[in-house]
């Protein structure tokens, strides 16, 4: 009898409920020709439920010892990472209270702590006898408080700092969905956060 | 005589370069320029927003140490204070980036999707500390 081929990409990090047991469904995907097969080897066990919050890493090779395991009959073909990352992580309740008071709490934290270091910057770069420099400059005129000049300054800081991290408004829905460099920043962060935790659970 | 001439000719031609270099190397790390091309997509014009800048730290050295003036009206600095505004803005906020203070905040409190709440917060800091500084503390 020939074996049926079975595929099986594995993900790069998966989440799983810690009250539930780890299926090969979670961790990848399977193709097979008999849909039977697929679906056995989609609900085979692979890790016991883990109970709590945590994280653990398994390698493709240990995935597939496993569902070679139950299925000695079928011919696997491993595709994608050689090792995945599992976050065991419960589903939170949503509290809307507590979540609006994190979000203002680092909202005033952020508003009142950008202007005092706006204020520092000012000061350090001694930027009052620039702006009266200028002043000068471009009018022929000594003032001690351009203010003519400085309050569409302030202004145009905003402008600038939406320009930097906003993203594009624009009706073109490709445009719109380029992300912005703090997004890029936060998904970047994440990544080698995942990557570390990868390391040092290996280390274990 | 002469010998001191090209000392001080070349000390002082060696710091330009230091300094200049400097300058332009801190623009980069900022990636001040490809945020501008990217968000206008106009990334072909990376070139000419450089020789830009280029002509403009040449220009404004003159400016500064040579004391002249335009003499424009005096509504004049309107236009010009907005924009200076526009690249303090830009640059003060990519500084910021470079740091990673806010990818960190919002990991810790696990906000992603609000992430615009605090970009206005850093917004309306931003501009509200300018303007203390310049009618209060100035």
């Amino acid at each position: 009898m020939q074996k049926e081929k079975l595929y099986l990409a594995v993900n790069k990090k998966a989440t799983v409920n810690p009250n539930q047991k780890v299926l090969v469904k979670d961790i990848g995907e399977v193709y097979c020709n008999n849909q039977i097969i697929q679906n056995n080897v989609e609900n085979t066990e692979i890790a016991p439920d883990h109970k709590k919050e945590d994280w653990d890493y398994m390698t493709a090779i240990e995935i597939g010892q496993i569902i070679l395991n139950t299925f000695p009959t079928i011919d696997l073909e491993l595709l994608g990472e050689v090792e995945i990352l599992i976050e065991f992580k419960s589903e939170t309740h949503k509290m809307a209270l507590w979540k609006f008071i994190k979000i203002a709490a680092v909202c005033i934290v952020l508003f009142f702590g950008s202007s005092l270091a706006l204020i520092n910057f000012h000061e350090d770069v001694n930027s009052s006898k620039t702006m009266k420099d200028l002043y000068y400059t471009f009018t022929g005129e000594r003032k001690e408080n351009p203010l003519l000049m400085v309050i569409p300054y302030s202004i145009g800081i905003g402008v600038g700092v939406i320009t930097f991290f906003s993203r594009v408004i624009s009706s073109s829905l490709r445009r719109v969905k380029e992300p912005g460099p703090m997004e890029i920043q936060l998904y970047l962060y994440d990544k080698d956060m995942e990557e570390t935790i990868l390391n040092e659970t290996k280390k274990h | 005589m002469l010998i001191r001439y090209i000392v001080m000719v070349t000390i002082t031609f060696g710091g330009g370069v230091i300094v200049g270099g400097a300058m332009v190397a801190f623009i980069t790390i900022l990636r001040i320029l490809p945020r501008l091309a990217q968000f206008t997509e106009t990334e072909e014009s990376l070139k000419l927003y450089q020789v830009t800048m280029i002509v403009s730290i040449g220009l404004s050295i003159i400016m500064y140490f040579a004391k002249f003036n335009f003499g424009l009206p005096r509504l004049s600095v309107v236009p010009i204070g907005f924009v200076y505004g526009i690249f303090i803005g830009i640059l003060s906020s990519a500084l910021a980036e470079v740091l990673n203070v806010i990818p960190v905040i919002s990991k810790k409190i696990k906000v992603k999707k609000d992430l615009k709440y605090l970009i206005w917060a850093l917004v309306g800091g931003k501009v509200m500390g300018s303007l203390i500084y310049w009618i209060y503390l100035n």
